[in-house]
């Protein structure tokens, strides 16, 4: 039986930092709660033309207003898009529509998005965030 | 979340075998014998399988041993993080070892494409040389045809915009291209790659949308 143990241990190790590596940067993705949000951005009430018109002066405050009171939660993807426009920015997979609140700040400097994190099925949002785009040490 | 990741390993073996009861010894005997979960033969083939002192009364457990149960498994908890399609959960739960190579392949092409492009977006430069990369080195750690498998599953998604899947199914089978091309002259290695995808990002053979970001002339 002793010498069944080291395989299953390697393999074990093996797939715990495969796993690890992969997993890292959606799990150790850094989301910005609402009550910093408020105070860094303010709240602004949605507008989703102005959003959709991608005004990068209104659209973190309006973020606020989307995140505070869950606007899109439950409320189907299509709704999203159609709603507030095609999604221009990215994180952690094409699926997860994000959206910019904040123009480029430049290489290396603190930014931040809007996500809207799916349901298991792919149909509805599930929850809505505001997400370090970056940077990470 | 220290908690999680030291259980991971326990949950993830389960998905080689998921076997709710079964002994460690039995999983690792049984998954040493690579019989595929889930298939009719499956029991047949695990009661055949050579065993020692140790695992002897492994056999008795073949029929828990060759259940499939996605549902209870860590990869349905945890692997399958949000933004998977339903086909890209299928396959993580029918090849979770390939799965997990996919991922690494995935984070290797994300922190890429945020060396070469800062801002990355959708449907932009960026958006169209990861996936370039992440094709390209997909190819190289599974082969063409099973890198495609996770690739299209990637694009099963029923509410992306026909012209957007149009543009990541291209950029794809170009990274595909790009990583035999460079195997063939015994050139390749991820630097190769990368130039390869800046270059035909340049020569526009990439798709992108929505342009307007710029190229780095090497990679970085």
């Amino acid at each position: 039986m002793k010498n069944l143990k080291p395989s299953f241990a390697t393999l074990s190790t093996v797939l715990f930092f495969g796993f690890a590596v992969c997993a890292s940067s959606y799990f150790s993705a850094n989301f910005m709660n609402t009550s910093d949000a408020e105070k860094k951005w303010g709240v602004l009430t949605l507008n989703a033309e102005q959003f959709k018109a991608g005004d990068m002066s209104k659209r973190a405050s309006m973020a606020v207003d989307i995140v505070k009171r869950s606007l899109y939660v439950g409320k189907g993807r299509k709704d999203v898009r159609r709603e507030l426009g095609d999604p221009d920015s990215y994180f952690f997979s094409d699926t997860i529509y994000a959206y910019k609140i904040m123009p480029f700040p430049g290489e290396n400097k603190e930014s931040w998005h809007l996500v809207f994190i799916p349901d298991d099925k792919l149909e509805k949002v599930k929850e809505v965030k505001i997400h370090k785009k970056c940077c990470y040490k | 979340m220290t908690h999680i990741i030291f259980i991971f390993p326990l949950f993830l073996l389960a998905n080689f075998a998921t076997a709710g009861d079964s002994h460690p010894d039995c999983i690792a005997w049984f998954n040493r014998g690579k019989i595929k979960v889930g298939t009719k033969d499956c029991e047949l083939k695990c009661a055949m399988l050579d065993s020692d002192m140790g695992t002897f009364m492994c056999s008795n457990q073949c029929e828990d041993l060759c259940k499939i149960k996605p549902e209870e498994s860590l990869l349905a908890k945890f692997i399958l993080y949000p933004g998977l399609t339903p086909a890209e959960k299928s396959l993580v739960v029918k090849k979770p070892k390939d799965a997990i190579i996919v991922y690494e392949q995935k984070n290797i092409a994300e922190k890429s494409t945020s060396r070469n492009f800062p801002d990355q977006n959708l449907n932009d430069e960026s958006d169209a040389y990861r996936h370039f990369l992440w094709a390209a080195l997909l190819t190289k750690e599974l082969g063409r045809s099973r890198a495609k498998e996770f690739l299209d599953a990637h694009e099963d998604d029923p509410d992306q915009p026909d012209i957007e899947r149009q543009m990541d199914m291209n950029n794809n089978s170009r990274g595909q291209a790009a990583t035999e091309s460079l195997i063939k002259e015994k050139r390749w290695n991820q630097k190769n790659v990368e130039a390869k995808g800046l270059e035909e990002l340049r020569s526009k053979q990439l798709q992108v949308l929505k342009p307007g970001l710029a190229i780095p002339k090497e990679p970085k």
